[in-house]
């Protein structure tokens, strides 16, 4: 199961080291991590249904953290930061709750 | 409200398309992100029912996993140590709250004594001796000299009328007393003494048994006054009668309070001139 050991690995790095992130890339965080969420959310479901593809759960993921970076870093440049967040959290938002609810109704029947 | 509003309206067997997760009409903004949650990909890389997933073992999702993990960790440890810092920032600010406050009270009451040093200094400096004579006189300034305490003690059941005790303090008054005080409340130039509601009211304020009547005077004269009077006589007997106990002792240097303000102040009657004050008058006018 190499992709739990990878989840492994990536907790006890932050443990262990505990990098400092720089303040120019804390802003962005919080939202990279909801959409980096969404992402593992969407590729659980995937597995679920069997439709899994590295391929694309890499991109999904890497251009969900990009992108949402880049709205709320566009937000802070034209003052409507915390509004395009909240845009940004709602949408992605939705979408975890709905590939959770697939997920369960796959697992649980309900 | 899919429907474009330029589009005919759809025939009878015109169905609507099959709703497939990657290819439908959009009913709506969030049901559509709702309905299509699934990134479209997962379907066009791998359609159909029957698929298998490719590519789950392999190091590219364990990266990307890693990668997600470590953000999360990352930013948990980052809140965690941060926490302290605020907490303490909170609590600093607490304390500077609680400081602040407690130096306002400081320096409030300081503001208070200091008016009331600055009310006293300035009634010294404005009142002459004549007006000082003149507030002694009215029981306006609080006194202290050799006198008599009479106390009247009542026995259960005993009720001293208001009008029995004006008539001591009159005798009081006529044998040279200078300054009386029933109960502690002053004689002032407006005192009354009378009863209201049951209990005997001076200056306003009721008091109650035991009445202690202090005077400042001459003791021989006000003693003398007391028993040529029949007063001393009249409680006596009542004494005798076990309806009270009564004594008068001398006192040396009693401290007799002010009588409050409002029995003091005259506002509206206003000295009437002198014959020598409206000679001088006249000669001044041309």
């Amino acid at each position: 199961m190499i992709p739990v050991l990878g989840l492994v690995v990536g907790v006890a790095v932050g443990l262990v080291v505990q990098p400092d992130v720089p303040v120019a890339l804390q802003p962005y965080l919080p939202i990279a991590i909801v959409a980096a969420l969404d992402a593992v959310v969407g590729a659980l479901r995937a597995v679920g249904e069997k439709r899994f593809d590295d391929r694309v759960f890499v991109v999904s993921f890497v251009s969900n953290v990009l992108i949402a970076a880049f709205i709320v870093f566009l937000g802070d440049q034209l003052g409507v930061g915390s509004q395009l967040s909240t845009g940004v959290l709602v949408v992605l938002g939705i979408r975890i709750f709905a590939n959770a609810a697939a997920i369960r109704r796959r697992v649980f029947h309900a | 409200m899919a429907t474009p509003p330029t589009a005919p309206p759809s025939a009878p067997g015109d169905a609507r398309p099959e709703r497939t997760p990657y290819s439908r009409e959009a009913t709506g903004l969030l049901d559509q992100i709702a309905d299509r949650a699934l990134d479209d990909d997962y379907y066009v890389v791998r359609p159909g029912r029957y698929s298998q997933s490719r590519g789950i073992n392999t190091a590219t999702t364990a990266l990307v996993l890693t990668l997600f993990a470590l953000m999360v960790t990352v930013t948990a440890v980052q809140y965690y140590q941060d926490r302290p810092s605020r907490s303490e920032t909170q609590e600093a600010l607490l304390g500077d709250i609680a400081q602040g406050e407690s130096r306002q009270r400081d320096l409030q009451a300081q503001v208070a004594s200091l008016e009331s040093e600055l009310e006293t200094l300035r009634g010294d400096l404005e009142r002459t001796p004549a007006e000082l004579a003149d507030e002694l006189a009215a029981g306006a300034s609080s006194v202290h000299g050799d006198g008599l305490r009479v106390t009247i003690s009542p026995a259960d059941g005993t009720v001293i009328g208001d009008g029995e005790l004006r008539a001591l303090v009159n005798e009081l008054w006529i044998g040279g007393a200078e300054a009386v005080a029933v109960n502690g409340q002053r004689w002032g130039a407006l005192t009354s003494l009378r009863s209201a509601g049951g209990a005997v009211t001076i200056n306003f304020t009721s008091i109650g048994a035991p009445f202690v009547l202090q005077a400042i005077g001459d003791r021989d004269a006000m003693r003398e006054r007391l028993e040529g009077s029949g007063e001393d006589g009249y409680w006596k007997r009542r004494q005798s009668q076990d309806e009270l106990t009564y004594s008068v002792e001398d006192v040396d240097d009693q401290v007799l309070p002010a009588a409050p303000a409002h029995r003091t102040t005259i506002t509206r009657a206003t000295p009437v001139p002198t014959e020598a004050a409206q000679a001088t008058e006249e000669q001044g006018a041309p």
